[in-house]
């Protein structure tokens, strides 16, 4: 088994030196620095090696400290103010029963995954030696990261070095039992439950319940005594020895390998799969078509980029009309919820001025603005194909593309841009607030040039900088500032308590000079920078 | 009409791949571009259509005395592995690139007209591309050169993958274009190449060379070609 864990290492060794100059060479600038044959070059990949092992064990320690410090040690502070003991037991029953249910959630033995692949389906490795000790590797190095992390977490919250030591093997128990309990149900029943939806979806909602419920209502129901007594412990160290010696005398790894390791899951190259992972979530279903709905002309009567993206439009109305609908029905609702509450305070709301409320806005435009996602749609569906074509790469085509795509993504915003002012307008007459006329039309014309900018925005950002990138997605860092820039900018408009009275003309000069330099770049540049890249 | 090109090359990295191609190809004729794989067949059909830009050398088209740069919209390429937009079923792409393509369009075929040429049946021209066989999207790609005409035509493996009823029927279909196009075809499938092509285009280190006519009827051709591809890599 020695020797089996040598030799995982040793294709592990190589895989990851190769990844790191792999990754290395994409940063930008530098990582031309780096030659091609570096791949062949042994003893510098060794290093190379040695060195990627370091940042990975401290990438690990990270993540444990990530895990213990937002999940544990985070949630208990939160929920038991000023009580240390309180806080102490809180932390001991959530660490317990996050420990105890993430055993039961997913299996190493089960999970079956790329390296596996590699050394067992294509290297023949015997499948017994890898997975026994690729398992008892990966809970011995767990619980090497998991043992500073849980020192300095468990006496910061009030609890002694060796209770965090007994913690850390505690979980390392429990993690060997949830494995030899996978394996006995798979010889005794013939399931899988590891990794499966739903499962993960049950276990983790029930992880969830058990492990923050009980402290938030102060009640954590793990008992500390017993937690650390030896007559709890000692049982259960000799359960989990016994599931060792189970984990290492079982004999049907072959079987599951077989079922696990299945050719069609990992002969794609990871990157495609990535790729169609990103977009599924704007993927057209052909499901979603009756033939009858695909035989009728209905847009015969417009012809080319037009007919493209009226059949564009249509075929994803589950991407662009029902996001639509459901703004329109939270304004409704908001607004109905609104005018219910003065039935019974006659003055719920303060009086307040257009101009006040305006700031906040900006940052309810943002996020009810369509864009991204009908971008990314349009890349994954349409623009990557077609892009292939020279037709669609010529300058004419690129800009009658984006003018229709514009109307349209704008006339969508402008929608709910109106419903948002007809509401807003509509409670503050209804609650008679008295705003005069000349600041109710320029906070109208905000909102809605508050819309068409973000509809120019979305679209802009895709045709000058193309973010999108045909496997895992690079994004352009361009994109990324830009997008990123506008975002805080948006956000904290909500943050200005008291605007100035010019604030709206502020609004309207800035998005009307945006969205001018926007349409000029956009006819400038995106002729050529609007590529699959 | 002829197609020449002049002195392309193309590096990656430190990798050159195309070391000064020079040839003129000859309208009418279909020529078959041999190379073994990563010759860089692929990326010889890229410099072309533009989805790459060379590092150096051109390639122009000439009518008579004529001589014009060989821009994108004069060429029709057929990729290996077909791309087409999938949420639009086969009528409704060949109408949108009938509408796109009005101008250099000289048959009155209606879109009707055109699916049948390539056989593809009434019921699924109302069917999401996203649907289609590898076969069916390889004759839409196909489809689109018929329709536009373009004067040259690269064909990227467009055989490998097809079952041998398409593979027969696209056959067919260059055979009948090709007296008004230069056609390019790169395969690394011999018999293919001598079966349909009318001329056989070695790419080997970097360069294009042309196989003498008496090769080609030659019973040892085989044998005679892998000598060819052999010779110049260790030359």
């Amino acid at each position: 088994m020695i020797d089996t864990q040598k030799n995982i290492f040793r294709i592990m060794t190589s895989t990851n030196a190769n990844r790191f100059v792999y990754y290395f060479k994409r940063i930008p600038l530098i990582g031309k620095l780096l030659p091609d044959r570096l791949y062949g070059d042994l003893p510098l990949k060794k290093n190379l090696a040695v060195f990627a092992a370091i940042l990975i064990f401290f990438r690990k320690i990270l993540g444990k400290a990530f895990f213990v410090g937002l999940f544990i040690v985070l949630p208990a502070v939160l929920m038991t103010k000023d009580t240390p003991q309180l806080r102490f037991a809180s932390y001991l029953h959530i660490f317990a029963v996050v420990s105890l249910f993430g055993s039961f959630l997913v299996s190493q033995v089960f999970t079956g995954d790329r390296d596996e692949y590699l050394c067992v389906r294509l290297m023949h490795m015997d499948a017994k030696d890898y997975i026994v000790s690729t398992t008892l590797f990966r809970e011995i190095t767990d619980f090497i990261y998991f043992l500073p992390v849980m020192l300095f977490a468990t006496v910061l919250m009030g609890g002694t070095p060796v209770q965090a030591v007994l913690l850390t093997v505690l979980r390392a128990g429990l993690s060997l039992i949830g494995e030899a309990l996978f394996l006995l149900l798979y010889t005794r029943a013939g399931v899988m439950p590891s990794g499966k939806g739903s499962y993960l979806v049950a276990t983790g909602t029930l992880c969830l319940a058990a492990a923050y419920l009980p402290p938030l209502l102060h009640r954590p129901i793990v008992p500390c005594g017993l937690l650390f007594h030896p007559a709890f412990l000692l049982p259960l160290f000799a359960l989990a020895a016994v599931c060792v010696f189970f984990l290492v005398t079982y004999r049907q790894y072959h079987e599951i390998a077989l079922a696990t390791l299945k050719s069609s899951s990992f002969s794609e190259d990871p990157g495609k799969l990535m790729a169609e992972a990103k977009f599924a979530d704007v993927e057209v279903r052909e499901k979603d078509f009756r033939d009858a709905e695909l035989k009728l002309h209905k847009f015969d009567s417009k012809e080319g980029f037009a007919y493209l993206n009226a059949i564009f439009f249509d075929r994803h109305r589950r991407l662009f009309v029902r996001p639509i609908l459901i703004r329109l029905a939270i304004i409704a609702i908001l607004s109905a919820g609104a005018i219910v509450v003065s039935f019974f305070s006659p003055h719920p709301f303060e009086p307040i001025r257009p101009g006040v409320i305006l700031p906040a806005f900006v940052f309810i435009l943002y996020l009810v603005s369509i864009g991204e996602r009908v971008c990314k749609a349009m890349f994954y569906n349409c623009d990557i194909s077609l892009l292939r074509y020279s037709f669609y790469r010529e300058k004419g085509a690129v800009l009658s593309n984006f003018k229709v795509r514009l109307f349209r993504v704008a006339g969508l915003n402008l929608i709910v841009a109106a419903a948002i002012c007809v509401a807003t307008v509509g409670l503050a007459s209804f609650f008679r607030m008295g705003w005069p006329v000349s600041e109710t039309v320029s906070f109208v014309l905000s909102i809605l040039f508050l819309s068409l900018f973000f509809s120019v925005h979305h679209l802009f950002l895709y045709y000058v900088f193309q973010p999108y990138t045909t496997e895992s997605g690079v994004k352009n860092p361009f994109y990324s500032i830009i997008s990123n820039g506008v975002y805080i900018l948006c956000f904290s408009c909500i943050k200005i308590k008291s605007p100035p009275s010019y604030f709206a003309l502020i609004v309207l000069a800035a998005t009307f000079l945006y969205i001018v330099i926007a349409l000029i770049l956009v006819y400038r540049l995106a002729p050529k920078t609007f590529r699959v890249k | 009409m002829q197609l020449e090109l002049t002195g392309i090359t193309k590096s990656f990295d430190s990798k050159e791949v195309l070391k000064g191609v020079d040839f003129t190809f000859e309208q009418g004729k279909i020529y078959g571009l041999l190379g073994r794989n990563g010759a860089g067949k692929t990326t010889l059909f890229n410099c072309l259509s533009g989805e790459i830009k060379a590092d150096k050398g051109e390639a122009s088209l000439r009518r008579e005395e004529q001589k014009t740069a060989l821009d994108p919209e004069k060429i029709g390429y057929v990729l290996a592995t077909p791309v087409l937009p999938e949420f639009l079923t086969g009528y409704e792409f060949v109408k949108f690139f009938m509408d796109i393509n009005q101008k250099k369009i000289r048959s009155n075929r209606t879109i009707d007209d055109y699916l049948s040429l390539i056989q593809i049946e009434p019921d699924d021209r109302h069917r999401l591309i996203k649907g289609y066989s590898h076969g069916m999207k390889n004759k839409m790609q196909m489809l689109c050169c018929i329709i536009a005409q373009p004067p040259v035509i690269l064909l990227d493996e467009p055989l490998t993958s097809l079952d041998i009823v398409v593979a027969l029927e696209i056959k067919k279909l260059l055979r009948e274009m090709k007296r008004d196009h230069i056609i390019l075809f790169s395969t690394h499938i011999l018999q293919l190449a001598t079966d349909l092509c009318d001329e056989i285009v070695l790419l080997n280190n970097g360069k294009l060379e042309q196989v003498d006519h008496s090769i080609l009827g030659d019973p040892q051709f085989e044998d005679k070609i892998i000598q060819l591809l052999k010779d110049e890599e260790e030359a």
